[in-house]
């Protein structure tokens, strides 16, 4: 186990754009963050992910709606050394992507609409009179089931290509993946974070996001094969999660996991699961830069070596 | 079909109250402070899930859209305003309001 603390960079670009005509908007939107390589800590580079979306527009956002996703995403350290595998490389995805979403099961009548635009009317918080504490609950009543009852899922059928900078190395996947959020987990997580807080903070934690895929991956480079290529099939699932701690601070946690059902020769089996753990803060320290202060644990490209330890470091943000 | 224009005052009471009953405010918003939360004390998508980066920001503007929808209105997703950190909850009101579909 590493107990070093090394330091940290981490910077932030971004960018969206986003057009609508018509039934179908159009979204672009860029991020680059200049960070430490996510695998070792030990080099500087740039993680970026761009993305163009075409996605059918409508006016009920209940039920089903699906969009074409076009993006790219990896990382490249500033040494441009183009021939570490799974640090210095791109993911090359086209997807289908499904959103289904939910928040109540039957649709207001048109009394229901009026009586609903009455209370808006009426509501203190955009300047109206006053409502009672029965209007109130009427209102939020109308408004659907709150959080419990919500839900939204985000599914995708993919391809993808995986490759060094330089394409000398480079494999494909074609898989499918299904986000969500795991409902009410997060209230029994948040116990320990809500003690940190000062009593009466309007605070609370969001629900955990997770995402499991699963892939059949071709090409991969395995130097113990005739031809050069191994074929595996590939789970992956993440994790993340956000909880208020302290005074205005927020606790962020991430997991990314894959396993390999029939990883490279070159690799071995002891490589079948990787999986990275992170837990950090940031501590704001003047405008856009902030004191960051991290955990990781677990095996990662490109060395895969069971890696944990503490890490400090600065990040800025521009976005 | 939306036939309606909500007036400013209810859009800003429909996205108030329909983010209140998703409880997805930002933390510390109150009914007397709501106009100066920005989008930065959101923490929209932080962290970012790598498979879906923006999913809770989509889940805020499918939130937002179908509580419009409800009020017999409709309005694009708020994507421009919830990607600029700087923007205030009076500004996505604002932005709702001249955004409505008719």
């Amino acid at each position: 186990m590493r107990t070093i603390l090394r330091s940290l960079l981490g910077a932030t670009l971004a960018l969206t754009l986003s057009t609508q005509a018509h039934a179908i908007s159009r979204n672009f939107s860029y991020r680059v963050d200049v960070t430490n390589n996510p695998g070792t800590l030990e080099a500087i580079g740039a993680g970026f992910d761009i993305r163009y979306e075409l996605a059918q527009a409508s006016a009920n956002p209940a039920g089903n709606h699906f969009a074409a996703l076009l993006g790219v995403s990896g990382f490249q350290t500033f040494d441009r050394d183009t021939s570490v595998v799974g640090v210095n490389s791109t993911s090359y995805e086209v997807a289908l992507v499904g959103r289904y979403f939910k928040v109540r099961d039957m649709q207001l009548t048109m009394e229901e609409e009026a009586r609903m635009r009455d209370l808006a009317a009426k509501d203190p918080v955009g300047g109206g009179p006053g409502l009672t504490d029965e209007e109130k609950a009427e209102y939020l009543q109308l408004l659907g089931g709150g959080q419990k009852a919500r839900r939204h899922w985000a599914y995708r059928f993919r391809g993808v290509c995986e490759s060094t900078q330089d394409f000398d190395r480079k494999q494909y996947a074609v898989g499918a993946g299904l986000t969500a959020e795991i409902p009410a987990l997060h209230e029994a997580l948040d116990k320990i974070p809500a003690l940190t807080r000062n009593p009466g903070t309007e605070a609370h934690a969001q629900p955990i996001r997770a995402h499991i895929g699963a892939d059949w991956v071709a090409h991969m480079p395995d130097s113990t094969e005739a031809d050069g290529t191994a074929t595996s099939g590939r789970a992956i699932g993440q994790v993340a999660w956000g909880a208020p701690v302290a005074n205005g601070l927020l606790l962020r946690v991430l997991y990314e996991g894959e396993y390999l059902f029939d990883p490279p020769g070159q690799m071995g089996d002891d490589r079948k699961y990787n999986s990275r753990f992170q837990a950090w803060l940031t501590v704001p320290v003047r405008d856009g830069a902030s004191l960051l202060v991290k955990w990781i644990d677990g095996r990662w490209a490109p060395d895969y070596i069971k890696d944990s330890g503490p890490a400090l470091g600065l990040t800025v943000s521009f976005d | 079909m939306p036939t309606t224009k909500l007036t400013l005052g209810q859009c800003e009471s429909v996205m108030y109250r329909s983010l209140e009953r998703q409880k997805w405010l930002p933390n510390g918003t109150t009914e007397q402070n709501w106009k100066t939360k920005t989008v930065a004390d959101w923490h929209l998508d932080d962290p970012a899930l790598p498979a879906d980066p923006s999913f809770q920001r989509k889940t805020v503007e499918l939130i937002l859209q179908s509580a419009f929808y409800d009020a017999g209105s409709a309005v694009a997703p708020p994507t421009p305003i919830l990607t600029d950190k700087s923007k205030t909850l009076a500004d996505l009101a604002q932005w709702l309001f001249d955004n409505q579909v008719s």
